[in-house]
């Protein structure tokens, strides 16, 4: 379930609690510790509840009253006892002992907003001597009171200066930690109603009990995030919901679409916001009970229409049940239904994917289009920690995904279609640049993923410094598409022995034999390492069953077997390389 | 349903005792559970059944169910 209402939080308090009260924690479930200028009991509450219920299982940790500073300066404290995976902390204006004297010369100005930042640094340096921590700090709700009213503006106000901490805060945050803008959170629901004094003279709350569920939410979702439980994919029904009519009715020109009359302008607006969502990256698909040549035509030939069919990656217009269209879109993607979202002003359609497709996050579509774009911000549904080049060239188009499938046709088997495609890969060491899309790429695979490791950038900027660590990046492309780095590999020296610590590889590009390609790869750099062997390990999840017989198939032989774990192992002294349909590059893809 | 029926309510939904019977002379020592923090779920839970905002006095200044109940009377009939 998504909330996205304040309406319910008196509910959601209740459930939390009575949820606290029958929790049984497994001894490997992730713990958050919990730090805040105000009481926090009920936050801790309400985000494990929203985890449980999104199907994460944590223990909220709450550290003491109003202990950010104390406890992360003090190394003897509860906080470094604990040994958190996640530290959440949410501070409150009144923490800043000192803000700027009213018109406060230029130098001092700037001399505190520097003293300032300085002392974050101080405490984000001694939260991550914390291994593997990884961090959501708030920036700061600016208060509802003004000192100087309207001219609250001037550089030297409290709001002036809580803005440009904010703007630093972000940028000076290292890598793990991650800010939270409850900044905009308090200006979404008005600073009116954000901030009631009287709960916080009376029990400390930083925030009116009421917006507990919201920050919860948000927190929540950047937590899993971190997991690697991202949305790509946003599905899209047509008639009423891109635009205004049935198109088997009216015709391709008679839909209500036209900017020049106002519901028509409700609906251009959805598709330019909904536009904008792909040019960040995230894939969007048809599902529409319709004709598919019907259907298709006002992208085609209404120029009114801001969306072109360039826009979509995948377009289903059938007469079949959208459940089993969704699934089907899942599969072309190479994606999981847990990253899909769907949008449908049809209840009954909302109501059987809900039901049947209980991971689709379903968006509650209003009456009114005008709402639409609002209504789906509000779900911010497309939560992400950082943004890669990579992201931004995701949305193949269905124009390319339509080519390939022709080509496919055309071929005469897969395999020829495979050196059809006329893939050109590339496999280096990796730069320092590439650092955040390598970061990104392992901690979202999880598919094409054998061990399932996790690692956070500053753990990666570790192993690229280290000698015996070798991390290895994979580039793609073929005729239609440049995909950018697909593939990541970390290999350990171990000896005479190469530990196969990391492999992944992302599901845009599997069934393309890019892992004979990488395999090859592998050996190379194995040997230049000085290596005579390969250890690999396989550990079952729940997703990675892909991936379950790669070492076999590869010449590996099992070592054994414990639990989860299957360990291989090869010599490679005198394997034989498969050469597969993919081509080598030798410099950089551009 | 009575101001005291739907406070009863409150109290066993807030407190999880299902045969909480209230009475006016009942404080926070009388009842397991009822701590500062179920004292708070306890306030925003009553002002949102009743629709009404208690004073930070008000709340401050409770002593016992009694009072809960007259704070509550009083502020329907201002609403």
């Amino acid at each position: 379930m998504y909330y996205n209402t304040s309406e319910d939080y008196i509910e959601i308090i209740h459930a939390a609690r009575k949820r606290r009260r029958c929790a049984e924690y497994k001894n490997n479930c992730k713990k958050i510790y919990l730090l805040s200028s105000g009481s926090i009991q009920y936050f801790g509450m309400v985000l494990e509840y929203f985890l449980y219920e999104h199907g994460i299982s944590v223990r909220v940790v709450e550290g003491s009253y109003d202990g950010i500073r104390a406890e992360i300066l003090d190394e003897e404290s509860a906080l470094y006892k604990e040994k958190p995976d996640i530290l959440v902390v949410l501070p409150y204006y009144r923490d800043i002992l000192a803000y700027p004297e009213p018109f406060m010369e230029e130098e001092k100005l700037n001399q505190l907003e520097e003293d300032t930042i300085e002392t974050f640094k101080i405490l984000w340096d001694n939260v991550n001597k914390i291994e593997n921590i990884s961090v959501f700090w708030g920036n700061y709700a600016i208060p509802y009171e003004r000192q100087f009213s309207n001219l609250d503006q001037i550089k030297s106000s409290k709001k002036s200066f809580l803005r440009r901490i904010n703007d630093r805060l972000f940028q000076a945050a290292p890598s793990n930690v991650n800010i939270l803008d409850l900044e905009y959170l308090s200006s979404l629901v008005g600073k009116e109603n954000w901030f009631d004094y009287k709960d916080y003279y009376l029990h400390k709350s930083t925030v009116s009990p009421m917006y507990l569920p919201l920050i919860a939410e948000t927190v929540s979702k950047s937590i899993e995030c971190s997991l690697g439980r991202v949305k790509k994919c946003l599905v899209l029904d047509l008639d009423n919901t891109l635009w205004g009519g049935v198109v088997a009715e009216t015709g391709y020109d008679g839909i209500t679409i036209d900017q020049n009359t106002p519901l028509g302008e409700a609906y251009y607006d959805f598709q330019r916001y909904i536009k904008a969502l792909s040019q960040r990256g995230i894939i969007l698909a048809i599902c529409s009970k319709n004709d598919k040549e019907v259907a298709m035509e006002p992208f085609e030939k209404n120029p009114n229409m801001f969306l072109k069919l360039s826009d979509i990656t995948v377009f289903y217009a059938n007469w079949q049940d959208k459940v089993t269209n969704i699934k089907h879109i899942a599969e072309e993607l190479n994606i999981g239904t847990d990253s899909m979202v769907f949008f449908d002003d049809n209840p009954a359609e909302r109501k059987l994917v809900r039901e049947y497709l209980p991971m689709v996050q379903v968006i509650e579509v209003p009456e009114d289009p005008a709402d639409y774009v609002k209504v789906l911000e509000k779900a911010s549904p497309f939560e992400v920690l950082e943004i890669t080049k990579e992201d931004m060239g995701r949305t193949d188009s269905y124009v390319n995904n339509q080519k390939r499938k022709l080509l496919e046709q055309s071929s005469v088997n897969y395999d020829s279609y495979l050196k059809e495609l006329s893939m050109i890969g590339l496999c280096k060491e990796i730069d320092k640049t590439d650092i955040p899309r390598f970061v990104q790429l392992i901690n979202k695979s999880n598919q094409f993923n054998l061990r399932t490791q996790r690692y956070n950038q500053e753990q990666i900027e570790h192993l690229y410094q280290e000698n015996d660590s070798c991390l290895l990046k994979i580039e793609l492309s073929d005729i239609f598409t440049n995909y950018g780095i697909i593939s990541c590999i970390i290999m350990k020296k171990n000896g005479t022995d190469c530990f196969l610590d990391t492999w992944v590889m992302s599901c845009r590009v599997l069934k393309r034999k890019v892992e004979i390609f990488a395999f090859g790869k592998i050996v190379e750099y194995a040997k230049k390492m000085g290596c005579t062997s390969i250890t690999g390990e396989y550990i079952r999840t729940e997703k990675n069953k892909l991936t379950e017989d790669l070492f076999p198939s590869l010449g590996f032989v099992v070592m054994g077997k414990h639990e989860d774990t299957t360990v291989y192992k090869l010599d490679i002294e005198h394997v034989q390389i498969e050469h597969g349909p993919i081509q080598e590059k030798n410099d950089q893809i551009k | 349903m009575t101001v005291k029926e739907k406070l009863q309510e409150i109290f066993r939904e807030v407190l999880e005792l299902d045969d909480l019977e209230i009475y006016d002379e009942m404080t926070a020592q009388d009842v397991e559970g009822w701590d500062s923090l179920a004292q708070m779920e306890l306030v925003i839970t009553a002002e949102k059944e009743f629709h009404i905002k208690f004073t930070t006095k008000e709340i401050s200044e409770l002593k016992n169910v009694g009072e809960f109940i007259d704070m509550i009377e009083k502020n329907v009939i201002k609403r």
